[in-house]
């Protein structure tokens, strides 16, 4: 689960074009949206199509993004329980 | 100050190759969307509406612009000539102008180019240009891309340089053609309806694509326009300044431009709003016609009958709306059934016959884009 | 009143025309230059653009992470727009909806329409980006700076192949005179992979301005040089 939590920090740094920021500066339990990294739609939709790129899961619909990507830890846990 | 009419019109899309035929499918409540696998836009089944393209090339062949001219610029050159028919407009003259509206052009180009156009041909400008050359017209086409908005801005635009006596006639034309590269953009943004869209509908799901053109003629000449008269009256444009690809939530730039021309005034007899059918748009719509006090206007979209054209669109429904004030008939809005919306508006849900003398159309688009213009007919006296 | 001549398609049509409006101020970016009224910064430029803008970024202190996610040319676009307006303060001057912005290019969006359009190349590796599809529309640029600096007035962008200096200038004064509007931005903006320059006016109301600072096609032509 570490090295997923790990690899998915990555992953959002480079697909969110988050320049100024590592690893260190996201909270796994933390909110991805609003609060926190204060993500908006746009980087919903691409968060989707990383699930997809990545891991081969693929979400049709975008309101399910807000429970699997509210933080770090809960697309951990989708990945895992869906893989 | 002077006036700007319309002189002419014709429309291209799945609907048919001419005004007439178009409108007679909306009275008639045909759809042109239909699903289907069309490889070439995108590996799996999706609603769309396709212009006939054997149809385009007898049209094409009739004009002898088969070869030489990409698809997008034959939807012009035939709209052009269809417009200038029987209307007494020099479009080689000094005096006229052509804007063209489009948010891609040719880009279809950059993936697949059999013919071996240049890679110039890619160049919006260069496009207008060539359309423009054979016209002969003597002035460098004016190209607008704007997103959805693209063909409002254009028929606001082409009116204002009219009324400021820069030009006594402007041609404004606009096409987009649907290519993988929009397909696979709108899809990547999950705003694709798996049916064909429902516009304002409680149960929408996203937006449906479409091929379209069409062109205007406009003149400032009372005796070279069509009758009934119709006269852009004014248009506005906003930006909500609020995000680059969701609508605002407080309808901003919408707001901001019903009030621009409406002033708190409710004496418009229909409105034809962008009515996409995503979640968002609508309610956004909703929300900028309530805090005009325009709950009660009659509304529509068309778009449930042609799909989203986007740089087309406005001119296309432009054009549905200068029928409707010719026959003094209101076209439903095809796929609403219940409305939806978070603001309550009223939405025409079946064909009715009424006084059409001043229409509201409208459009908004990505980069909190938003543009509306207001119609006139000229009561015969 | 000044003497206003047009040149257009070769035939001069010269009038009086009362022009109360200015160009006063301005700036432009180009490969290892900004640009403005008052200052000139040098940036190093050794053929990487994300590095230029980024550094130009860097150096105008902001906080404002939306930066990274823009596209190139509106990066560009946005980088012009803060040089021109950020100790401008608009909003004590004019109402969100009373500025225009009227902007140009030949290029449109084609940079990152390349990109976009190589994303879907391959059937096996086909992921289409929200993210850069969103920008295949030249617009977009000024949706960034409406955003950033709370512009609501009218949008408009053109594609034009050359900047038509004399055709601008006479739209954007008929655009003041007869519209609500009271001031204009009017800009263009060109990126395509190592070539690009941008510039952005803005156009106000003044009763006494040097004469070279009036709006005209001459005047921004020569502001350009």
């Amino acid at each position: 689960m570490e090295d997923l939590i790990k690899k998915l920090k990555e992953e959002i740094l480079e697909v969110l074009n988050l320049e100024d920021m590592d690893i260190e500066d996201i909270e796994t339990e933390a909110p991805l949206f609003n609060e926190g990294l204060g993500l908006d739609s746009i980087d919903a939709l691409e968060l989707i199509v990383l699930m997809e790129r990545e891991y081969g899961i693929k979400i049709d619909d975008p309101k399910k993004g807000k429970d699997i990507f509210y933080s770090v830890k809960t697309m951990a846990d989708f990945i895992t329980e869906n893989q | 100050m002077r006036n700007s009419f319309i002189a002419g019109d014709s429309i291209i899309t799945s609907l048919g190759f001419s005004t007439n035929e178009n409108f007679r499918n909306l009275i008639n409540g045909n759809t042109g969307i239909k699903t289907g696998q069309y490889d070439y836009l995108y590996p799996e089944e999706f609603p769309a509406s396709l212009i006939d393209r054997k149809r385009l090339e007898e049209h094409a062949a009739g004009l002898g612009i088969n070869n030489d001219y990409t698809a997008f610029e034959q939807l012009l050159i035939i709209l052009i000539t269809d417009a200038l028919k029987n209307v007494t407009v020099d479009i080689t003259s000094p005096r006229t102008l052509i804007i063209i509206s489009t948010t891609k052009g040719n880009i279809d180009l950059l993936k697949n180019n059999p013919e071996g156009f240049d890679s110039e041909r890619v160049h919006l400008w260069k496009s207008a240009q060539i359309i423009g050359n054979y016209f002969k017209s003597p002035n460098t086409p004016l190209v607008i891309s704007n997103a959805c908005i693209s063909g409002i801005l254009a028929l606001n635009t082409a009116g204002r340089l009219i009324k400021w006596g820069k030009y006594d006639n402007v041609v404004v034309a606009g096409a987009d053609i649907l290519s993988e590269f929009v397909v696979s953009g709108f899809q990547s943004f999950l705003s694709l309806s798996k049916e064909v869209c429902r516009p304002f509908d409680k149960d929408r799901t996203g937006l449906s694509l479409g091929d379209g053109a069409a062109a205007v003629v406009l003149t400032s000449d009372e005796k070279t326009a069509e009758k009934p008269l119709i006269e852009i009256v004014t248009g506005s444009g906003s930006n909500d300044a609020n995000h680059i690809s969701g609508p605002s939530r407080t309808g901003e730039g919408l707001y901001i431009v019903i009030k621009d021309i409406l002033n708190g005034s409710r004496d418009i007899d229909f409105i034809s709003a962008h009515g996409t059918a995503t979640p968002y748009n609508d309610d956004m719509e909703s929300v900028a016609l309530d805090r005009n006090g325009l709950n009660d206007i009659p509304v529509n979209s068309y778009k449930g009958y042609i799909g989203h054209t986007l740089g087309a669109a406005g001119i296309i429904e432009s054009i549905f709306c200068f029928e409707s004030m010719r026959r003094d008939l209101l076209i439903k809005t095809f796929g609403f059934e219940n409305p939806g919306t978070v603001k309550e508006i009223n939405v025409i849900d079946e064909n009715k016959p009424a006084a059409v003398n001043r229409v509201l159309k409208t459009a908004s688009g990505f980069g909190g884009s938003n543009a509306a213009i207001l119609f006139e007919k000229k009561r015969k006296v | 009143m000044p003497l206003f001549c047009l040149k257009r398609n070769g035939k001069s049509k010269c009038g009086i025309m009362d022009n109360k409006y200015i160009i006063s101020d301005y700036s432009i970016i180009g490969k290892g230059v900004v640009k403005t009224d008052r200052e000139r910064f040098e940036f190093p430029y050794e053929d990487d653009d994300g590095k230029f803008f980024k550094n130009i970024y860097k150096r105008l202190e902001i906080d404002y992470p939306k930066f990274y996610k823009m596209d190139r040319l509106s990066k560009l676009a946005f980088l012009t727009a803060e040089y021109l307006l950020k100790d401008k303060n608009l909003p004590e001057k004019y109402a969100p909806d009373e500025v225009a912005m009227i902007f140009s290019n030949s290029n449109s969006s084609l940079d990152t329409d390349i990109k976009h359009n190589n994303s879907i190349l391959r059937k096996d590796k086909y992921f289409p980006k929200p993210a850069v599809f969103v920008y295949t529309l030249p617009n977009i640029l000024m949706g960034e700076i409406s955003i950033r600096h709370i512009i609501r007035g009218e949008n408009t962008f053109f594609i034009t192949e050359k900047f038509d200096t004399v055709f601008f200038a006479d739209y954007v004064i008929n655009l003041l005179n007869k519209t609500k509007h009271k001031a204009c931005l009017l800009g263009r903006a060109d990126y395509m992979e190592g070539e690009f320059e941008s510039v952005l006016f803005l156009i106000e109301q003044s009763n006494n301005a040097p004469k070279e600072r009036l709006m005209t096609g001459d005047n921004l032509m020569r502001l350009l040089d």
